[in-house]
């Protein structure tokens, strides 16, 4: 169902670790307002979506959200 | 009476009018998206839209940086690009003019695909299939967050 591509969507360079900033992309990552529980609503919205369009579209976005983790 | 099927009701709105002609008071209108002034693929990845008319920017806050010249870039870019352009094909399933850029956009993703895999190894583990023929290089670093 997903296929695991080995790039980013977007280039990124990280040139220094630090733990404090790491702390709050955590919460990004799989907080209340993260792209984890983003990308799940999406994924569950599409099951009941009012038209074919929404259906799609939801699909596309709840793996796109998937895709920042 | 019988409710007429989802799908029919995806038409042809190529030439719609971005707004009703008779729009009623008080009522929310999103006005319909054109297939128009469109970035470069690397312009888009840069910017976060393949359409210049979605670029919002946050406080004015412009992403001027450029793109590395490299394989990986290239691809991205290409990929953004077909990625945003599916999007916009959701709502707009009859667009031929759309349509036909995906697909030379996949032909190009395709042609960057093979070139990319050639040097740095199998994107998908399904490409694993063909990037070696000794070994089972899906497995090879560098991951996305590792250092390449």
């Amino acid at each position: 169902m997903f296929i695991y591509e080995k790039k980013l969507r977007f280039p990124v360079n990280i040139r220094n670790t630090n733990p404090r900033l790491a702390k709050f992309i955590l919460s990004q990552y799989g907080g209340p307002d993260g792209e984890l529980g983003a990308s799940l609503r999406y994924l569950s919205q599409r099951f009941t979506s009012p038209n074919p369009q929404a259906t799609a579209t939801l699909t596309d976005i709840g793996t796109e959200e998937y895709e920042h983790i | 009476m019988e409710k007429p099927s989802m799908m029919q009701e995806v038409v042809n709105n190529n030439d719609w009018p971005a707004f009703p002609a008779d729009p009623i008071l008080a009522n929310a209108y999103v006005p319909l998206q054109r297939y128009e002034r469109l970035f470069s693929p690397a312009q888009a990845l840069l910017q976060g839209s393949l359409f210049q008319e979605l670029v919002l920017p946050y406080r004015n806050s412009v992403n001027s940086g450029d793109l590395k010249d490299c394989l990986l870039a290239d691809l991205q870019a290409v990929c953004f690009a077909a990625h945003d352009l599916a999007l916009f094909l959701n709502t707009h399933a009859y667009n031929a003019e759309a349509l036909k850029y995906y697909r030379e956009l996949i032909e190009a993703r395709a042609e960057l695909v093979e070139a990319y895999e050639r040097e740095f190894g199998p994107l998908t583990a399904q490409d694993a299939a063909f990037t070696s023929t000794e070994r089972w290089d899906w497995v090879d670093e560098p991951w996305p967050w590792q250092k390449g």
